[in-house]
């Protein structure tokens, strides 16, 4: 399912074939994953608890500042 | 693959341990034997809580402070491991359990056991559930949903489930792009800003850029300013030594002019002395002349009146002689009165002849008294004349001693005035050498020295060319001073516009660095915020087109498991899984349409397409090492079920391992065989082994 996921990240426009980006949207993917396989993580109506909301942003802009972006047009 | 099990206080197992072979595991046992058990102590193994109980007091054995299970399995890597956990009631604790577990891979061989996770090194149960999806590929909700099919919901997934987002990698999709489409606003509201920081920034690289440029021209007026404080600092050096020079040329010069003027005065008082001198020479002369002249007259006048004071004095005697004579006679005339006798001769004395004789001899002594007078008056006056020649000769006896005094201070006056003379000569020679040094000093062309008159003048000349140049130099020095003074002026000046120009560029620097930043963070949430849009974007994408495919390729191979399992052939001519909900679409080939499954099927039926969907779920999520059924069988006459028994491996292709529970004998069957028995309140294990 992996690389199911991956391939149709991979095809995604959004992610513009940056293996980067869909490589970062296969790690949040797995931590999101990984969030909701425990209850404690959810709320009575299965959304992320707070603090779990908190987790998986802190963890995502931890992969996203982890990846290399296209370099910045200079001014 | 599950390799063994041991359990100890949960539910009805005191302690009891059992292993299971590779393929087909049939738990069987009667009714309420424990056979579930099994199921839940391998779920409680893998996640440390059991679906459906809140509690773990529900797992506990009756009489047991704690329960325990140790579960080894086979890793897709191939290697064993031994997961144990357990939850154990502290003491004095009634409704408390504290949870212990510890996961290492299983020694082979020599090889020792090597720990990967305890809750006593502080790992948590994040980490334990991360090894063992790296170990076994499974999570807890697609246990719950995928491995472990519960007795009596076989057939509950035909229905459509929601609950299938959630294995399917739906759920994670969806929520996954909601999370991150909020932590993208997030984002976005921080890098709002961005674009002022850019305007900002520009702004301030602009000042900075003009206060650069004022700075530079600040240091190029500064090194001007210094080269032109060296040059003036030179300017006051040099007219300060032009004055150091003059200063003793222009006291010499005075000295000199004083000394020019004193020699002239010299030279005059000299010439008039020398002249005032030889015509009183002559003068001198003629008075000494002249005074020893009326010396001898003097001296002869004292003489004379001399002899004449000796002559009176002769004559007075002679006087005197005869005065006295006469008095005598008159005394002895007196002592005679008439009828008496003379005393010398006796005889009688006349008295008349005798007054006669008296009167006569009055008169005689009258008339020498008027001699004595006259003499003496006489006397006087050749005394007086006496005193006045003496006088007189005492005088030029004087005026001559002064006349000789005058002679000698003369004679020594010439003697001066010739050493004078000769030291004013020699003065001159010297004021003509310090004119000619002076001249030299000041380095002034014969020509203005030939113009010249006398050495005073030229003197004169040099002093006002000292005093022209000493002034020049004083000028100069002034106007250097003024001009080093404008210059510190505007030094002090140039010194706080560079402080001011220093304190804005520092600020501006340090506003730009704090700008800078929040550019920086701006453009980095930015570009997160963009990255997460993606992401946002991607996941929701990826949610459609996961339910799609997931659906596509649960229909097919829900179809052909479906049939594998049936081995009669399949009744049905189509089969569709409703992406919306995963309500499965059946067109039975006697109905020529499609429906519901779950309501235009027969039980049995419903019961194969049920299992079929859920080994194609397991299929579908991928890499389940084993599936736990509970009771699949249900509902199955005993052909159909020993068929699917027989058919089920194959239909897995032998890859996964199956922990079948069924209560049914099926004795016939080739499997891996574990009995449970109950005994009383407890139960117990039997591991039969492979059996055919």
């Amino acid at each position: 399912m992996e690389d199911d996921a991956r391939k149709l990240l991979a095809a995604c426009a959004e992610l513009e074939g940056d293996e980067g980006l869909v490589e970062v949207a296969l790690a949040v993917l797995a931590f999101t994953s990984h969030l909701l396989d425990d209850d404690d993580n959810l709320t009575r109506v299965g959304n992320l608890s707070g603090a779990a909301r908190g987790r998986l942003a802190e963890r995502t802009l931890e992969l996203l500042d982890a990846t290399p972006t296209a370099p910045e047009v200079p001014e | 693959m599950i390799e063994s099990l041991r359990m100890r206080g949960f539910r009805r197992f005191p302690e009891a341990s059992v292993e299971f072979g590779p393929g087909l595991n049939l738990v069987q046992g009667e009714n309420n034997a424990g056979k579930t058990s099994l199921l839940l102590a391998i779920e409680y193994a893998l996640f440390g809580r059991v679906a459906g109980y809140t509690s773990l007091f529900g797992l506990l054995h009756p009489k047991a402070r704690g329960l325990g299970v140790e579960l080894r399995f086979r890793a897709k890597n191939g290697q064993s491991y031994v997961l144990q956990r357990a939850h154990l009631k502290p003491p004095r604790a009634k409704s408390k359990l504290v949870g212990h577990f510890t996961l290492l891979r299983a020694g082979v061989g020599e090889e020792p056991s090597a720990y990967l996770a305890s809750s006593d090194f502080s790992n948590t149960e994040d980490d334990l559930a991360k090894h063992v999806f790296d170990l076994i590929g499974i999570t807890r909700r697609v246990f719950e949903q995928v491995i472990h099919v519960k007795q009596g919901h076989v057939t509950d997934i035909l229905e459509g489930s929601a609950k299938l987002d959630a294995v399917l990698g739906v759920t994670t999709a969806a929520v996954a792009s909601d999370e991150l489409r909020g932590f993208a606003l997030e984002q976005e509201k921080r890098a709002g800003n961005a674009e002022l920081l850019r305007t900002r920034l520009n702004a301030i690289a602009h000042e900075e850029q003009t206060l650069a440029n004022a700075a530079a021209e600040h240091s190029t007026q500064a090194e001007d300013r210094e080269r032109a404080k060296a040059s003036h600092t030179e300017r006051v050096t040099t007219a300060e030594a032009e004055l150091a020079r003059l200063q003793p040329l222009h006291a010499a010069l005075g000295a000199l002019r004083v000394a020019g003027s004193n020699h002239a005065r010299a030279t005059e008082t000299l010439q008039a002395a020398r002249a005032r001198s030889q015509s009183a020479a002559s003068g001198d002369d003629q008075t000494r002349q002249d005074l020893l002249t009326r010396r001898e007259g003097a001296l002869a006048n004292q003489t004379r009146e001399r002899g004449r004071i000796d002559d009176l004095a002769e004559a007075r005697a002679v006087l005197e002689r005869k005065h006295g004579d006469l008095s005598g006679q008159l005394e002895r005339q007196a002592s005679l009165v008439g009828g008496t006798r003379c005393e010398t001769c006796g005889q009688l004395v006349d008295a008349a002849h005798l007054e006669r004789e008296r009167s006569k001899l009055e008169a005689a002594v009258k008339s020498l008294d008027g001699e004595l007078e006259a003499a003496q008056a006489e006397r006087r006056t050749a005394k007086g004349a006496l005193d006045d020649a003496t006088r007189t000769l005492a005088q030029l006896d004087a005026a001559i001693a002064a006349n000789e005094s005058l002679r000698q201070q003369k004679e020594a006056l010439f003697a001066e005035l010739g050493r004078a003379e000769l030291a004013l000569i020699a003065a001159s020679a010297k004021l003509d050498e310090a004119v000619i040094s002076a001249e030299a000093a000041l380095e002034r062309p014969k020509s203005a020295s030939a113009s010249a008159g006398s050495a005073e003048e030229l003197i004169s000349a040099l002093q006002r060319e000292v005093e022209r140049r000493e002034a020049n130099a004083r000028d100069q020095r002034a106007d250097a001073r003024a001009r080093l003074a404008a210059l510190a002026d505007a030094d002090a000046q140039a010194r706080a516009r560079v402080s001011e120009t220093t304190a804005a560029l520092q600020r501006i620097a340090r506003e730009r660095a704090d700008l800078g930043n929040q550019l920086k963070q701006a453009e980095s949430a930015e570009r997160v915020a963009r990255q997460l849009r993606a992401l946002s974007g991607a996941f929701k994408t990826l949610q459609r087109s996961l339910r799609e495919r997931a659906c596509e390729s649960l229909a097919a191979d829900t179809m052909r498991l479906h049939s594998a399992l049936s081995g009669d052939g399949s009744e049905l001519l189509e089969m569709r899984v409703d992406p919306e909900r995963y309500l499965v679409q059946v067109t039975p080939s006697d109905i020529g349409a499609e429906v519901p499954a779950h309501l235009f099927q027969g039980g049995g039926h419903r019961l194969l397409l049920g299992l079929a969907l859920r080994l194609a779920l397991a299929k579908h999520v991928g890499g389940c090492p084993f599936l736990l059924l509970d009771e699949p069988t249900y509902g199955l006459d005993a052909a159909r079920r020993d068929a699917l028994l027989d058919r089920l491996e194959t239909a897995l292709g032998g890859t996964t391992q199956l922990l079948l529970i069924t209560h049914h004998d099926v004795s016939t069957r080739s499997a891996f065989r574990i009995r449970v028995e109950r005994k009383g309140k407890q139960s117990n294990l039997l591991t039969q082994g492979a059996s055919v």
